[in-house]
């Protein structure tokens, strides 16, 4: 296989690339996306930054898609399509949608049990398009975009990190 | 899939949590056990040591914001090592980096614990 980045004008295939994926809901396999999605951008050409960037961001839609979507059922699975084109990585994540995705996700921080919710914080800031479906046949989409060339970068959310307020914690206070 | 547990250290005043491999939502019992040990023993100073991990999810960051809170508001100063720079940008993004220290190791910890306080 030719790197797409290292190909030359004749030899770019006029459709892309694609790579699918089938995930049991189980926690801990996010990470076989993560690293089919690694594999795929390094051959792409994408800078360690931008891939670290990637990882977290496929990480973090897969759990939500074993957790909440598909409420950890292991008969349930997540479907994670990898599509390389020219210039950028699409990646779709999708579950059976045993639960749909709230209209509005919850500010993540102290307000959820133990400081969770931030994986859809995160997506936000990681990648350069983000974008959440109700799929027709049933289930939830998260679609993301990432561009190769960081200057295509479209204009960045306006959400800003939730504080962290002084209050009570989990753990023992000794 | 999760590895590993988290350890803890004494060495006087100063507690430090070895962080495993995977940091995750499974981490949480023993991350809460090893901290509630060095809690226990009245540490002063508290060191979280990321050298081993290389993957750290939403679920595991939450865990070590929880960790800082409750050392933070015990009076404790908390340091952190080992950690690569893709997490401390996502520290960063969740206000941790204002709640702990970075060192660059365990020494420079040890170093700078011992020192008098401004």
């Amino acid at each position: 296989m030719i790197p797409p980045h290292t190909r030359t004008e004749e030899q770019q295939p006029p459709l892309s690339e694609r790579v699918e994926i089938f995930l049991p809901s189980t926690l801990g396999y996010e990470k076989v996306a993560r690293s089919a999605a690694e594999a795929v951008a390094e051959e792409m050409g994408f800078s360690a930054d931008r891939i670290d960037d990637l990882k977290t961001a496929v990480s973090e839609a897969c759990m939500n898609a074993i957790e909440h979507g598909n409420q950890e059922n292991r008969t349930a699975s997540v479907t994670v399509l990898l599509t390389a084109a020219k210039e950028q990585l699409e990646i779709r994540v999708a579950d059976e949608g045993l639960t749909p995705m709230p209209a509005e996700f919850p500010k993540p921080g102290r307000t959820q049990e133990d400081n969770r919710g931030w994986g859809m914080f995160f997506i936000s800031q990681l990648v350069d398009q983000v974008e959440i479906t109700r799929l027709p046949q049933g289930g939830n989409q998260v679609r993301m975009v990432i561009y190769l060339t960081p200057d295509r970068k479209a204009p960045a959310p306006a959400d800003t990190p939730t504080p962290i307020p002084d209050n009570t914690p989990t753990p023992e206070n000794k | 899939m999760a590895k590993g547990d988290v350890l803890f250290r004494q060495e006087g005043t100063l507690g430090l949590l070895d962080f495993p491999r995977d940091v995750t939502a499974q981490t949480r019992e023993t991350a809460y056990s090893a901290y509630n040990e060095l809690a226990r023993a009245k540490v002063k100073t508290l060191a979280l040591n990321f050298d081993s991990t290389d993957y750290m999810n939403s679920a595991g960051i939450g865990l070590v914001i929880s960790l800082v809170e409750d050392a933070t508001q015990a009076g404790r100063k908390v340091f952190a090592f080992g950690l690569a720079s893709h997490y401390r940008k996502l520290f960063n993004m969740v206000g941790l980096m204002e709640r702990l220290t970075l060192a660059a190791d365990e020494q420079d910890v040890k170093t700078r614990a011992s020192e008098p306080a401004p």
